[in-house]
């Protein structure tokens, strides 16, 4: 079926359309099999930790989007089962960047609280998801950087220790005891900041 | 040494199995995946349209009227149209009479890619062209995703495949065409979900061009109100290089 003629810019648009470039050099298309992939399986990932180190959501997609084309230049240094090691470093870089960036011309950081993202769930629920996710990064922004970030590669993103390790550099044993820390003073600003009760309200 | 217990599975208060839970399930807008794979150049302009056209299996089989209907529902109305049926011209090639598609190398038209590739473009950022691929994603349940999320499925991947038609044009060194096809892109999809490739693909169309003022003034945009993305060093370096020669 042709296009339609004579209705302007359509007509280029859809001519556009059928100029499917080729790309015959075998190793460029593995490439991009290999780097589509990559992005497809951690996309989500790398903007939820971009999100969760206190990017705003423009911000976070933006740097999940420069991760992927980092990784997409470096696939074969990723070792298989390192790839969310190697990008939540790739993700802490640029997002350290961005912070410096907006601390230096004294922006506001975008609303914390992002946009309504969790298809199929009704209206409250989504409420209540939004809130529970700024109320989460509110206690995680008042975290030290380093606990921060073992918190919530642990406990949020399901990493091992042994992942956790390698993608803060450091040993198992430290991301361990930086794990029990992080807990602590988690439920420590929970409670100053009400969502959990104080001792003397548990005792009462 | 064994790993801790996650903390949602060793008895937490509540409160904080809530707040853990309602992150771990967090997903990133539909758009950021589109637009990296717009900059990774490795989305296929032939499965973009069929995705677009409902997911259906066998792309030789999608009833011209009902890829309309669906097309219209992203709000494209005749423009959405016109591409569908621009893009089942060359999907008809592939596969007629229920036949199974043939690769996508075969039956495309190739780009004038390698005729007058523009030198001025980075690698690795915006550059890559999409490539072909004839081959749709397996069918999707058409009742399984709600209407307004099809919709914005439809548009975005209609939008994603402008943006990498307007990308292969510039690597054919056709800046002149390429500015037309985003000028057109604009008017349809107001506001567009790809500004920042836009403003890009702009900048480096107008420079093909030789149009330095306007693409410094671009560069200016790009810098301005989206300082984090991908294109902006380009534009940064452009903007540099202009200081350069004035303090000369």
């Amino acid at each position: 079926m042709e296009a339609p003629a004579g209705i302007g810019s359509t007509t280029s648009l859809s001519t556009a359309l059928t100029e499917a470039p080729t790309d015959t050099d075998p190793p460029v298309v593995e490439q991009r099999d290999l780097a589509r992939a990559f992005a497809r399986a951690h996309i989500d990932f790398a903007w939820r930790v971009a999100r969760r180190l206190g990017l705003g959501p423009e911000d976070a997609e933006d740097i999940a989007q420069q991760a992927m084309l980092i990784a997409s230049q470096k696939l074969e240094n990723v070792f298989p089962g390192s790839e969310r090691a190697f990008l939540f470093r790739t993700v802490a870089n640029l997002a350290s960047k961005v912070h410096r960036t907006r601390r230096r011309h004294g922006e506001v950081p975008e609303d914390a609280a992002g946009e309504l993202t969790d298809h199929g769930a009704n209206p409250e629920e989504l409420l209540e998801q939004r809130r529970a996710r700024a109320t989460l990064d509110d206690i995680l922004r008042a975290l030290p950087h380093e606990l921060r970030a073992a918190f919530v590669l642990f406990e949020i993103e399901g990493l091992s220790q042994r992942e956790i390790a390698a993608a803060l550099g450091i040993p198992t044993g430290t991301a361990a005891s930086r794990l029990r820390r992080a807990r602590e003073e988690f439920t420590r600003i929970a409670v100053l900041r009400g969502v959990l009760p104080g001792p003397l309200e548990r005792r009462t | 040494m064994s790993d801790l217990k996650r903390w949602v599975d060793d008895s937490p208060p509540d409160a904080l199995v809530g707040l853990i839970r309602s992150a771990r399930g967090e997903r990133a807008p539909s758009r950021v995946l589109s637009r990296t794979l717009i900059a990774l150049g490795t989305t296929s302009t032939a499965s973009v349209v069929a995705a677009a056209s409902g997911g259906v299996a066998t792309v030789s089989k999608v009833a011209p009227s009902l890829a309309l209907v669906v097309i219209k529902w992203g709000g494209a109305g005749l423009l959405g149209g016109s591409l569908v049926a621009g893009a089942m011209a060359v999907v008809s090639r592939a596969g007629s009479s229920g036949v199974e598609p043939v690769p996508a190398a075969s039956v495309a038209q190739p780009a004038s890619r390698a005729t007058n590739p523009s030198p001025d473009l980075p690698r690795g950022g915006f550059a890559e062209a999409p490539g072909p691929e004839l081959v749709p994603e397996p069918p999707a349940k058409a009742s399984a995703v709600p209407m307004d999320k099809r919709v914005e499925a439809t548009a975005i991947e209609t939008e994603t495949a402008l943006i990498g038609a307007a990308h292969a044009r510039l690597r054919a060194g056709d800046g002149t065409s390429a500015l037309e096809l985003l000028k057109s892109y604009e008017e349809h999809f107001e506001p567009p979900h790809f500004e920042p490739e836009v403003l890009f693909l702009r900048m480096q169309a107008l420079l093909q061009r030789g149009e330095q003022d306007e693409a410094r003034r671009v560069a200016g945009v790009i810098v301005k109100r989206y300082p984090t993305s991908p294109g902006v060093s380009r534009a940064e370096a452009l903007l540099d290089s202009d200081a350069g020669a004035l303090e000369k």
